[in-house]
């Protein structure tokens, strides 16, 4: 294991040398002040224009949820087939920001796009997911049915009830996902939260900002109270009406198929020209998309090691680790994007805002996983003077294998993260394809899509055999991270 | 009923079975006793295996489902017999009809109170009533025990042993308590080493038997 850690520490600093740190904003200390100043007074003012925003931001998320369950369930049955797998692979592998990329030219800028963006790539992870409670439940009780029972009626008594429990948790936690995804959204110009806030971050109404985002957190936080069950189907069909009232409903179909066949097929431009094209943008995208990850995964590993005891019980007192508990909350419910955008605007376009934004928001998610295992250790009587030898020799050790399982399944998520952190300017992938999509080479950004699934694949992969490896699998088969 | 002969079961390079061989009749009670490891769970689940038209397995670990209620769990025994809809029908709002017929058998284990209560909550020997309580409702003629009263006092193991063995079915089971399967049982089974060291009617096995059964290698 440790072999593999420096393996990472190497790759993370070889990265160092294509990642530029260059702070471009001429006073960011006043801006930096400014913001500051937004967080502390955070204004509503603005919240009787912004409220449709949030209502079509939550719909979506509903929506989405709800289609992608259902198509997830019944690709579930099938998962142990090749094809199915396949299919479930590519859909997962495209980040939804790209699927929105390429609906958008069809649907235009409505909820309905990012119904679709988010319902697609869900469908992949529900089927997966699914198909792994199933795999890893109890099967004592269908090995005892008769062998005359039909099919469906052992499912529904032997199988349903032991694997509702886990499918409703992971689908709370996957709601939650997609209300984050919604808002991100918005910076395509989709109107939900997403779009308001680019707008105020943008002209620099950071109180109005702040106010946003504290409605947005809000909105996360009392998820288990207006999530419930009995009202869950008249909320669920309201959503469902509103996506798909006439006026959401654009579809600008001429012509789609043919911008997305590669120009060669359609003028005299050889292949040759065109590959050497995607070959340059690709490489650079790639290579920017590796090297943010890997500069962040260190990174990451690092501020997470340093968070633990700052917010474990174990450690600090009470009031502390409360303070802290909040903040990694925070830190773990804002997307990275909005992280991301904000040091942006502070700090000027470069790569820094980004390794800032996946630090910050992986850092927080590790940490809060971690504490938690921290907090049900105990520290033997008499054996360590001091609280920080406790923490790097005794709590440290028995975290660790833990926390690298986390860590690795972070990483399939940061490289998909950092790509779409091109759409704001920062020069992975997704810059790439957003050009492509803003000069209208639709066959472009296709290709370059198809190039950031296999990225995610190729990184998905390594993971799960590095895990293996380690005997790390199974460990964090249950956590949602 | 039954004829084996000669079976061989291996895990791995261990040996759970050799040479095996038995005649097993209709309505026999049959106990199979021994010390821990010597083949007796492999053993049931052999004869359940090899009887053709099934037998009902009252497995160690219960096989419940924890969210379904106790009727619930019961009624699975008879999920062939209906239809998935009327299946479905029931899982939603109990039968009057299988209510009551599960209610009967609940009443002689005991636990008729706990019909309709998650099985998650019940104790170890109520959960164990319940599997026993699906293997009586399944109606077959045989039912096969994998140490069936291992999680109950012995006043509900009386009561329990009771109740299988007058549902005039022919019961074989494995047990680590040597008096239980000299009161309940016709004929008694010691095993070792995965072979079979006695096998005959309790009356006819002497007490330096089953103490040689148990004694040290």
């Amino acid at each position: 294991m440790l072999k593999t850690c420096f393996g990472f520490l190497l790759a993370g600093f070889i990265a160092l040398f294509f990642v530029d740190f260059e702070i471009s904003t001429i006073n960011p200390i006043i801006e930096l002040s400014k913001i500051a100043n937004g967080i502390l007074c955070p204004s509503f003012a603005r919240f009787t224009e912004i409220y449709p925003s949030i209502f079509t931001t939550v719909a979506i998320a509903i929506v989405s949820i709800t289609i992608s369950i259902i198509i997830g369930s019944i690709i579930a049955f099938f998962y142990n087939q090749w094809y199915a797998r396949a299919v479930c692979i590519a859909l997962r592998s495209v980040h939804e920001i790209f699927w929105a990329l390429l609906l958008i030219p069809i649907f235009g800028l409505t909820p309905l796009s990012a119904v679709l963006a988010i319902t697609i790539p869900f469908i992949g992870i529900f089927a997966k997911v699914f198909s792994e409670i199933e795999s890893e439940s109890n099967k004592a009780p269908r090995q005892a049915l008769s062998k005359q029972t039909s099919k469906l009626s052992g499912f529904i008594y032997t199988i349903l009830p032991i694997i509702t429990p886990a499918m409703f948790n992971y689908i709370r936690y996957r709601f939650e996902c997609a209300l984050r995804s919604s808002a991100v959204l918005g910076f395509l110009g989709i109107p939900t939260i997403g779009f308001y806030l680019e707008t105020m971050f943008r002209e620099g109404y950071y109180h109005q900002a702040a106010g946003l985002l504290i409605i947005f957190y809000m909105l996360i936080f009392s998820l288990r109270y207006w999530l419930k069950t009995k009202i869950l189907i008249i909320i669920t069909l309201i959503a469902f009406a509103y996506i798909f009232k006439s006026e959401n409903l654009h579809f600008y179909t001429t012509g789609y198929l043919t911008e997305l066949t590669p120009w060669p097929l359609r003028s005299t431009q050889s292949f040759h020209d065109w590959f050497l094209e995607i070959y340059k943008l690709g490489a650079q995208g790639l290579i920017n998309t590796i090297s943010l990850t890997q500069v962040s995964i260190v990174s990451t590993a690092i501020l997470a090691i340093l968070l633990i005891p700052m917010s474990s019980i174990k450690f600090v007192s009470k009031s502390t680790k409360n303070i802290f508990h909040i903040l990694l909350i925070i830190l773990r419910t804002t997307p990275e994007l909005f992280i991301a955008y904000l040091f942006l605007v502070l700090l000027g376009p470069s790569m820094l805002p980004a390794v800032i934004a996946l630090t910050l928001h992986n850092a927080a998610i590790m940490a809060y996983l971690s504490v938690g295992l921290c907090d049900k250790l105990d520290i033997p009587e008499g054996v360590y003077k001091r609280k920080l030898d406790s923490y790097f020799f005794w709590f440290l050790p028995q975290l660790f294998g833990q926390f690298i399982a986390f860590l690795f399944l972070r990483w399939e998520v940061m490289i998909r993260d950092s790509a779409l952190l091109g759409i704001i300017g920062i020069y992975t992938i997704g810059f790439y394809i957003d050009s492509a999509i803003s000069d209208q080479h639709l066959d472009v950004a296709l290709a370059l899509i198809i190039l950031s699934g296999l990225l995610t694949l190729m990184v998905d992969t390594t993971s799960h055999i590095i895990r293996k490896r380690l005997r790390l699998e199974g460990i964090t088969t249950c956590v949602q991270i | 009923m039954l004829s084996i002969k000669n079976i061989n079961v291996k895990y791995g390079d261990f040996i759970a079975l050799k040479n095996i061989s038995l005649e097993l009749k209709l309505k026999e009670h049959v106990a199979i006793i021994g010390p821990s490891g010597a083949g007796k769970s492999t053993l049931l689940r052999e004869i359940y295996r090899r009887i053709p038209t099934g037998a009902n397995l009252i497995q160690q670990q219960f096989a419940l489902v924890p969210q379904l209620k106790t009727f619930h769990n019961v009624y699975i025994a008879r999920l062939e017999r209906y239809s998935f809809f009327t299946n479905l029908c029931n899982l939603i709002k109990p039968n009057t009809q299988r209510y009551q017929e599960i209610l009967t058998i609940l009443k002689d284990l005991g636990i008729e109170n706990k019909i309709l209560t998650p099985v998650s909550q019940l104790s170890g020997g109520e959960q164990q009533r319940v599997a026993i309580a699906r293997a009586l409702y399944h109606g077959g003629n045989i039912i096969l025990g994998d140490e069936p009263i291992s999680a109950v006092d012995p006043h509900n193991s009386d009561i329990i042993m009771s109740t299988l063995s007058n549902s005039n079915k022919t019961f074989i089971f494995s047990v680590h308590q040597v008096e239980v399967a000299l009161k309940f049982a016709t004929r008694i089974i010691g095993m070792k080493d995965g072979q079979i060291f006695f096998d005959d009617a309790p009356g006819n096995i002497k007490r330096s038997q089953i103490n040689n059964l148990y004694a040290p290698c």
